[in-house]
């Protein structure tokens, strides 16, 4: 069981690029990380350029799990 | 026909194009997605990973990473090498291995972003039995990269938002011969500059109808 939450197909680190139009997003993950503990996502989104919505979504409903998965692997 | 920037910045381009037919304007489209060469990494030689990722998305992730290179010094089929090796810290914690390291033999191909996260490699601590024991990863590889074009793998794809809408005024309307104004809206990757798409789609174009008329002419 531990071997396969470890291997598993899910996201384990932000996508490279957005799955939809193919801009390059995963250069901004870890500031907008850092930036929305005290800052609006939105507005973050806006200042790092990040348009449209296909872009904005792959950012915003991003789950980092490779921290969760590294103790069972 | 008649070509107006509205907008130029580093990645993206707005221009109208006027006096086109919307067929022509379609085929400058779809050749810039899909007839424009890159760079892009096609294979890699995995030596050593003993990262979370598999060997796959390894790979998977390299290879979506633009590449900024000389063109003309490539022709098809050429091949160009890049290197990868990291290890995460000898105390517990983490290293991110990021575009950047990407050690290039030939020092005008590089990443157009330095930092996209590749892996994380973790060192984990663990005791067992009373020794503590620091479990390190590490990933040691040769990607090698070719030039392609968008219709083998969106890969290679020069441009992300690459489309043109159709300007319909009143004039256009009553235009009987099907001329038209189109704004086109193109935003590269990052790997080659707009401007340079556009030209070279345009090329490309000419190039494929010359060789239509010469087989049209050898039918004769």
């Amino acid at each position: 069981m531990q071997e396969r939450i470890g291997k598993s197909l899910i996201g384990k680190m932000i996508p490279v690029r957005c799955f939809t139009c193919g801009r390059v997003i995963s250069d901004v993950w870890e500031e907008y990380r850092e930036r929305i503990k005290n800052e609006d996502p939105g507005k973050v989104l806006d200042d790092l350029g990040i348009k449209r919505y296909c872009c904005r979504r792959m950012l915003l409903t991003h789950v980092e799990l490779i921290d969760e998965i590294a103790p069972y692997e | 026909m008649e070509v107006k920037i509205i907008d130029q910045r580093e990645n993206e381009v707005k221009f109208v194009f006027s006096g086109v037919n919307v067929r022509f304007a379609n085929a400058l489209r779809r050749a810039m997605i899909a007839e424009v060469p890159k760079l892009a990494i096609d294979e890699v030689n995995i030596h050593e990973n003993t990262s979370l990722l598999y060997d796959e998305q390894l790979a998977l992730r390299l290879a979506l990473i633009p590449l900024k290179a000389d063109l003309g010094d490539y022709s098809v089929d050429d091949r160009s090498t890049l290197t990868l090796k990291a290890i995460s810290p000898e105390r517990a914690g983490y290293t991110m291995v990021y575009s950047k390291e990407l050690i290039s033999s030939d020092s005008g191909v590089k990443a157009a972003f330095e930092n996209i996260p590749i892996v994380k490699l973790i060192a984990t601590e663990r005791e067992i039995a009373g020794v503590r024991t620091i479990a390190r990863q590490t990933i040691a590889l040769e990607a090698i990269a070719r030039l392609g074009t968008g219709k083998e793998h969106a890969k290679w794809q020069p441009v992300t938002t690459c489309g043109y809408k159709i300007m319909s005024s009143e004039e256009a309307r009553s235009d009987l011969s099907n001329k038209k104004s189109v704004t086109f809206t193109v935003e590269g990757d990052g790997s080659v500059p707009v401007d340079e798409i556009v030209t070279e789609a345009a090329r490309i174009m000419r190039k494929k109808c010359e060789s239509m008329v010469d087989g049209v002419k050898s039918i004769k």
